[in-house]
């Protein structure tokens, strides 16, 4: 690694020898043309560097001026990137300008939120700007990064409002932490937790709830090496995201946008409409739990919907005898029991500004409904962000963002209509009380609740209080150094309520009274730092350079209160507990201090070199090994510059190379085990052993990378690339290794193991037409990711990532010489063939050896955006795919054995003979002849997607969907100066459109049950994935 | 100029400054919600509790044992009843054994070794002796010595051979039993017995004895079988064993949840099992009194209805959840005890061994109807007149028969011990169900779970070779061969 390093750099050095200068002062003559069209350019400023004399160009594009042999001439021209070039032995020079088409110019925040030019970075950094999120939006913003930037991979978990989203860039880095990016807004780290959303409900992740409407620019540092100066929080790359502020306007002004989207579920399953509720084709309503034939089963083997007449649990009873009512199909029984999902988004925003300040003050109110009966979100933000200049060298600014956020319910449904009796009339549940009871009425009363019941009485509901801001003074103590300080905190109380009412009294699954509790989450993460800068240039050298520390301080606190059983049914207070509530908390506290310095060499404004430093020391590490040192250093050259290339094809190029070490901490308290309470026997107090056993030798888990990239401009930025390859080792991981049991404990805390994840990212944008009405942009992004377990800790070969979490006995896990996430479970027996092989019975059999079935990373990913713009009205698509990974999926599967799904009407009359084989010798001696056992519908599909049978769970989860479709009307200017608006732009928009192409029949494969933690990849029943179609109006005053 | 050098002077030291403050650091990361360390008393009431849960209720006690016996089936959910053993279900007795009791005793053994309480030592070591028992008798052969021990860096334990965890086994229970000081210090803490030591010993040689006939006609023990029964049972005060149902060992549960049945606390949110017919009818043949303990009237047709084992979930639903017997109230109240081993165990035990011709278990016949009359007092019963004529023990193996049919009835609740027992004897024969998933073999012991083979390979490959089978239900354990 530092070997191919040193080639690089000496390269570089090389190339910058060939430049030499002397000082003759020489009379030159020369024409500033563009590049594009090759007209001459008036009024260009042509300059010698360095000094104050120079030529502004004549009609002609011409100039004239003396200037010493080994002078520079630097050339201005506004819309035009800037040009330099040295005069050398030319008496006539030619310059063509390039058109400026913002990236090549383009000043990027970078890491701690130093702005740097784009030009002098020696890794891959990529922007998205404010009006790419708020036109088609997202109420959680990370869904708009999906598809946008290259080997960033979102994944929305489900349609829940409000809920949450994982990002992964450049693949997981870490096999048992965490593996999502790092948050900063205006500069300041904030959280993006998601606590306790493992249960089924979504709370939603921390940087999920920033307004939208309220952001500038995002800017996502991809690798290692962009994110260096983070030190032990750099290993998953940072997402900086930048708020708007009212610089630059001047006076007041005001801006408002409206956004109004409507929802339906992208996917549903595609249901059977022939056969009924029952089993091996009989059915008949006693009791709803088998006092009747085969009414207790919640599956769809009963009898044809053909009309016939049967008793069902809606039937009228007359003289006490259930009446027999015609059994008929409900083809829309699931479908109509989603609502169309709404979204109304209001901002209002007021900026002004002077010379001495300026300040944006912004207002935005998010109402959702959910697409399941009962469910919202809402979110209402108040943003401000103002600065003033309370002496020429002294700027203070402070921004705050105050969000409140919550829903009256985040219930989900579940499996429920997977387990289910096709010929239920689901709008004849909204009737949903047993008359004369607090219980609800239902069609099964074994193993569901009404799902009306559930939804309108059992809510998950919460309220969240978020505070977020900074407050910044920057000092220029000359006109080169300044010193910047800062503080800034991101504080929040979630306060959740669990209510489950009372389900029927019943033989079966009873639950006499309701349940309640409530949930206290109190989140703060602090930061004060400062930055001591300085820039200066010293002949060709342009160098800045700073230094800089910070305190970091993170609090979590949770208050748990459950009474298992209230008194008074659905009064949902702690005080109405039966019993004494069942009461927990916890609080944890860190702290991590960092001292860091980078220093940046620009040569001639071509050659760059970046150096960057940083030390951690952290609480959570264990004392005198608590502190941890994290370079990186970056090379970059704009070739077109340096070899003064002057060609009509590569208007641009630049090569760049980059290595780093940066880390991944652990959490307070992993270092020395602790006692867990268990509930008294009677009085008498218990303690117990806990379970895990943690590790007083930690230490972080450490990620280098070496990445190198190119970037190419063609044709004066009509087409552009940009190509990084990468190559990460993610070593000494914190693994909370599984130990054999036996040991008396499940797991045990160890520093061991590695990851490697090599890619290419490739970023293409091309104009193919452009007309001074009329242009057609494509800008296409590509990322493949190879990601591999290469070491886990000594004598494992695998590593749970579902730790506690069962999914049907199957693992998901890190398994050495697989890509992390491989599913390792039980499949059918086969034969060497590849058969499958039966019983005598005509069932198939499970091989008791477990084996990879499957994994959830993809091979790759990407996205295709297309702008077609004409005058004043500009369409826009977004195609975003996934390619390979596989997901377990529960709805399917588990569809299959109940015979619910469309497919299981196949073979109902005639029974089925499964594809395979028998073996009609002995285990020793195999002989494999065709099964040809006739087994009837319910018992094939039962025995053939055993519900223990993991293989049939799996499916290739690769997507290609419409994401993103927007149609834009902007007013033009001549009607706008006729009313009182400043502009008006009109939009419709849509999102998740369709499903191009997907591989898994029934669900969406893009969303995951166990929100954004690292267990991926799983479908159980989580609320459908929406589209969304709807309108955005904005204007300004 | 001077003024600026100073400004960076200053911020050079608050740099320094902010470095070096890592002096709280290990105050800061002290976790303050748990405490790190504290005495014997407060680890032995989970312990116990753990370990009769999981072997009483759970899907260990409640569908292993008590299904695989045949005392109870299931009406719901049955693929257990049909042998399908879910990972999960094999992880449980395991996990949880070895998480729970194991670990909390060998936690209550290292403070007892620190603070000199020997009493808490072998409180801890009888039950992990009879922890040992069950997984062995579950499982086969599986870490015994290195069981446990994760804390002293053991984390792929050895597998020891059923044949020396029995062995190690008594011996633990021998050195528990002597280690006992009756008038020493007390202790507390104590749910099984409170604090009564003298149990204690009781239990300790009355556990001997159900190893030693684990033993009885294995030829290759590593102990002399005859004369370890003497050496208890020849000297009651040195080897108390237990001498009416007062001394049954149980945990008694409490009335209110989280201290109930674990049965109790299943039948508050599930209806899942019935009583089995195979049980239902053999009291019935035997006219036996227990029925109207062991099950309750179906609610719809006032009858004693069994459900046969291993049915399909519509088979089985159809039968009515209000027209079969529920397992008896007896079991399922909130306060039912959880019977780890009872008085008539031992005499059946005794039974066995003197039937078996040691000497110093005493008259067959005699253990026999004392053994009944035990089980039928246990339950307030009285044995009906000509009970114990008609079913008088006769001689050679009808004898044997009826002593382990009448063992296996006296075992009602208890299932893991009735299941080893009948895989032992092969009494009584019962029939797996017909749609059984484990090729119509009686299951001969559970299979070790996933995490054994994927986290301990070695020791998991190397038992299964000496244990000559493979990671089923079909391998024969060491007392069944």
């Amino acid at each position: 690694m530092e070997k191919k390093l040193l080639y690089y750099f000496i390269s570089l050095l090389v190339l910058l020898g060939s430049f030499s200068a002397w000082a003759q002062q020489v009379s030159i003559k020369g024409k500033v043309i563009s590049l594009s069209d090759n007209t001459p350019l008036p009024g260009a400023s042509v300059t010698i560097k360095g000094s104050t004399s120079g030529a502004i160009t004549d009609l002609n594009g011409e100039f004239t001026l003396t200037a010493p042999k080994s002078a520079i001439l630097k050339v201005t021209f506004t819309g035009f990137k800037p040009f330099e070039t040295p005069i050398g032995n030319k008496t006539f020079i030619e310059i063509s300008l390039e058109e400026d088409v913002s990236l090549l110019s383009e000043v990027v925040v970078t890491a701690l939120g130093i702005t740097r030019e784009k030009r002098a970075l020696g890794y891959s950094v990529q922007e998205l700007g404010g009006k790419q999120i708020t036109e088609a939006r997202e109420t959680n913003l990370l869904n708009a990064l999906s598809g946008k930037i290259s080997g960033v991979q979102v994944t929305n978990s489900s349609g829940t409002p409000g809920g949450s989203s994982r990002v992964v860039i450049r693949g997981a880095s870490s096999i048992g932490s965490n593996n999502q990016p790092l948050f900063v807004v205006d500069g300041v780290p904030i959280d993006n937790g998601n606590y306790g959303s493992s249960t089924g409900v979504d709370y939603g992740n921390g940087a999920g709830a920033i307004n939208p409407d309220d952001v500038e620019s995002i800017n996502v540092l991809k690798g290692p090496s962009a994110a260096a100066l983070y030190g032990s929080r750099g290993a998953n790359g940072v997402v900086v995201i930048t708020t708007k502020s009212g610089k630059g306007s001047k006076g007041i002004g005001v801006t408002v946008n409206s956004n109004t989207t409507f929802e339906r579920p992208l996917v549903l399953p595609e249901w059977q409409n022939e056969y009924g509720q029952g089993a091996a084709g009989e059915f008949s309503y006693v009791d709803g739990r088998g006092g009747g034939v085969n009414d207790g089963v919640d599956e769809s083997w009963g009898p044809k919907l053909d009309g016939r007449l049967i008793p069902q649990y809606n039937s009228p009873i007359v003289d006490g005898v259930r009446q027999a009512t015609p059994w008929i199909a409900r083809p829309d029984n699931v479908t109509s029991f989603f609502e169309l999902g709404k979204t109304f988004t209001n901002n209002v925003s007021v900026t002004g500004g002077n010379d001495m300040g300026d300040f944006r003050l912004s207002f935005t109110n998010l109402d959702q409904q959910g697409i399941l009966p009962n469910t919202d979100y809402y979110r209402r933000t108040v943003s401000l962000n103002a600065g003033w200049n309370l002496t020429p060298k002294l700027n203070i600014r402070a921004t705050g963002n105050y969000v409140l956020d919550g829903s009256d319910n985040r219930q989900a449904l579940g499996l429920q209509f997977i387990w289910f009796g096709r010929q239920v009339d689901v709008e004849d549940l909204k009737d949903y009380y047993t008359p004369g009871t607090i219980y609800h009425r239902n069609w099964n009363n074994n193993y569901f609740t009404n799902p009306y019941y559930q939804m309108y009485l059992s809510t998950r509901e919460n309220e969240k209080d978020r505070l977020y801001g900074n407050i910044t003074a920057t000092y220029k103590l000359t006109d080169w150094l300044q010193l910047m300080a800062r503080t800034g905190t991101d504080f929040y109380e979630d306060r959740r309520k669990t209510k489950n009412a009372a389900r029927l009294p019943s033989l079966g699954s009873a639950t006499l009274y309701d349940s309640y509790n409530e949930q206290q989450v109190f989140v703060r993460e602090s930061n004060s730092d400062f930055l001591l800068s300085a820039n200066k240039s010293f002949g060709s050298w342009d160098v800045s350079a700073n230094v800089g520390g910070n305190h970091r301080s993170n609090f979590y606190q949770t208050n748990y209160m459950g009474a298992t059983e209230l008194a008074i049914p659905r009064v949902w207070n702690m005080g109405n507990s039966r019993q004494r509530p069942v009461t927990t908390n916890y609080w944890s506290e860190k702290v991590i201090n960092s001292m860091y310095a980078s220093a940046n060499f620009g040569y001639n404004n071509y050659l760059f070199i970046d150096l960057t430093a940083r030390n951690d020391w952290s609480s959570a590490l264990p004392k005198g090994n608590n502190s941890y040192f994290y370079p990186s250093i970056a090379i970059s050259g704009v070739l077109t510059d340096m070899f003064n290339i002057k060609s009509k094809t590569l208007s641009f190029a630049k090569i760049r190379a980059g290595y780093a070490l940066v880390g991944n901490d652990t959490d307070a308290y992993n270092l020395l085990n602790t006692f867990e309470y268990k509930d008294a026997w009677g009085t008498t107090p218990t303690l117990a052993e806990p379970n895990g056993m943690l590790n007083a030798a930690l230490k972080p888990e450490i990620t280098t990378s070496f990445e190198i990239g190119a970037e190419l401009r063609f044709w004066g930025n009509r087409a552009g690339l940009d190509v990084t390859y990468y190559s990460q080792e993610s070593s000494d991981q914190i693994l909370n290794v599984n130990v054999s049991t036996a040991t008396g404990y499940t797991s045990k805390l160890l520093n061991a193991g590695l990851l490697t994840n090599k890619g290419v990212e490739v970023q293409l944008s091309i104009t193919p037409i452009k007309t001074s009405s009329f242009s057609w942009d494509i800008g296409l992004n590509w990322a493949r990711n190879r990601n591999k377990v290469v070491e886990l800790a000594e004598g494992l070969d695998t590593y749970q990532i579902n730790q506690g979490i069962n999914i049907r006995g199957m693992g998901v896990e890190a398994r050495i010489g697989q890509p992390y996430g491989a599913f390792f479970g039980q499949g059918f027996l086969r034969d060497p063939n590849g058969n499958i092989v039966y019983n005598a019975q005509g069932q198939p059999q499970i091989d008791p050896v477990r084996r990879v079935l499957g994994n959830f990373t993809p091979d790759w990913i990407g996205g295709i955006q297309n702008t077609f713009t004409y005058k004043n009205i500009s369409l826009s698509t977004l195609i975003d795919m996934k390619i390979g990974g596989d997901m377990f999926s529960q709805s399917v599967n588990i569809g299959r054995f109940t015979g619910v799904l469309a497919e299981t009407v196949y073979g109902r009359e005639e029974g089925i003979v499964g594809e395979g084989v028998v073996n009609v010798g002995t285990a020793a001696n195999p002989e494999y002849v065709p099964n040809t056992v006739r087994l009837r519908a319910d018992e094939w599909y039962h025995s053939y997607y055993s519900l223990t049978n993991n293989e049939n769970t799996i499916f290739d989860a690769t997507y290609v969907k419409l994401r993103e479709v927007k149609l834009t009307y902007n007013l033009s200017s001549k009607v706008i100066k006729k009313l009182p608006f400043k502009n008006i732009g009109l939009s419709l928009v849509g999102r998740n459109l369709l499903l191009l192409h997907s591989k898994i029949p029934h669900v969406d494969p893009e969303s995951n049950f166990y929100n954004d933690g690292n267990l991926q990849g799983i479908e159980n029943g989580q609320v459908p994935s929406t589209r969304s179609l709807g309108f955005n109006v904005n204007f300004g005053i | 100029m001077l003024h600026k050098y100073k400004s960076k002077i200053r911020l050079l030291g608050l740099a320094v400054i902010m470095a070096s403050c890592t002096n709280n650091f290990e105050e800061i990361n002290t976790n303050p919600n748990n405490p790190t360390t504290s005495t014997a008393d407060l680890f032995l009431p989970y312990g116990i509790e753990s370990a009769v849960d999981n072997y009483w209720g759970g899907t260990i006690g409640m569908d292993i044992g008590n299904l695989f016996s045949q005392h109870w089936s299931r009406i719901q959910y049955t693929d257990v009843d049909r042998y399908v053993v879910t990972n999960d279900i094999l992880a449980s007795g395991w996990t949880t054994m070895y998480n729970e009791p194991i670990a909390n005793f060998e936690r209550v053994i290292t403070i007892a070794s620190e603070s000199g309480n020997k009493n808490y030592t072998a409180v801890a070591t009888i039950m992990n002796a009879w922890i040992y028992q069950l997984l062995t008798d579950m499982y086969g052969d599986l870490p015994y010595k290195e069981g446990g021990k994760g804390l002293e860096g053991i984390l792929q334990p050895k597998y020891d051979s059923q044949k020396d965890i029995y062995a190690g086994i008594l011996a633990d229970l021998k050195n528990a039993n002597d280690m006992i000081e009756l008038s020493g210090s007390a202790i507390s803490g104590d749910i099984l017995f409170s604090g009564n030591m003298l149990k204690w010993k009781k239990f300790a040689n009355s556990l001997s004895l159900r190893i030693l006939v684990r033993m009885i006609d294995k030829g290759d023990a590593s102990v002399n079988v005859a004369s370890e029964v003497q050496r208890i049972l020849s000297n009651p005060t040195a080897y108390p064993v237990l001498t009416s149902n007062t001394d049954n060992v149980q945990l008694n549960y409490l009335t209110g949840t989280p201290n109930n049945n674990p049965v109790e606390n299943n039948r508050r949110t599930r209806d899942d099992h019935r009583i089995s017919s195979t049980i239902v009818e053999k009291l019935k043949a035997l006219d036996d009194p227990r029925l109207a303990v062991f099950a309750d009237k179906a609610a719809e047709t006032g009858l004693y209805t069994g459900v046969p084992n291993g049915l399909t979930n519509s088979e089985a639903n159809s039968l009515g959840l209000t027209r079969t017997s529920k397992v008896g109230a007896y079991f399922t109240s909130a306060t039912a005890p959880g019977v780890i081993m009872s008085y008539a165990e031992l005499l059946f035990i005794k039974a066995e061994m003197a039937h078996k011709g040691i000497a110093a278990a005493g008259n067959a016949s005699t253990n026999y109807e004392a053994a009944i009359t035990a089980s039928m007092a246990q339950y307030g019963l009285s044995v009906p007149a000509g009970y114990l004529t008609s079913q008088a023990l006769t001689s050679g193996d009808a004898a044997f028969t009826k002593i382990m049919e009448q063992k296996w009835i006296a075992l009602f609740g208890q299932g893991l011990e009735a299941w080893t027992e009948i895989r032992r004897t092969g009494i009584p024969a019962l029939t797996p169900p017909a749609l059984n998933v484990n090729s119509n073999i009686y299951p001969t012991r559970l299979a070790y779970p996933g995490t054994e083979e994927s986290l301990n390979r070695t020791n998991f490959n190397s038992a299964l070779s000496s244990q000559g089978g493979q990671n089923d239900m079909k391998m024969k354990l060491w007392f069944a061969k």
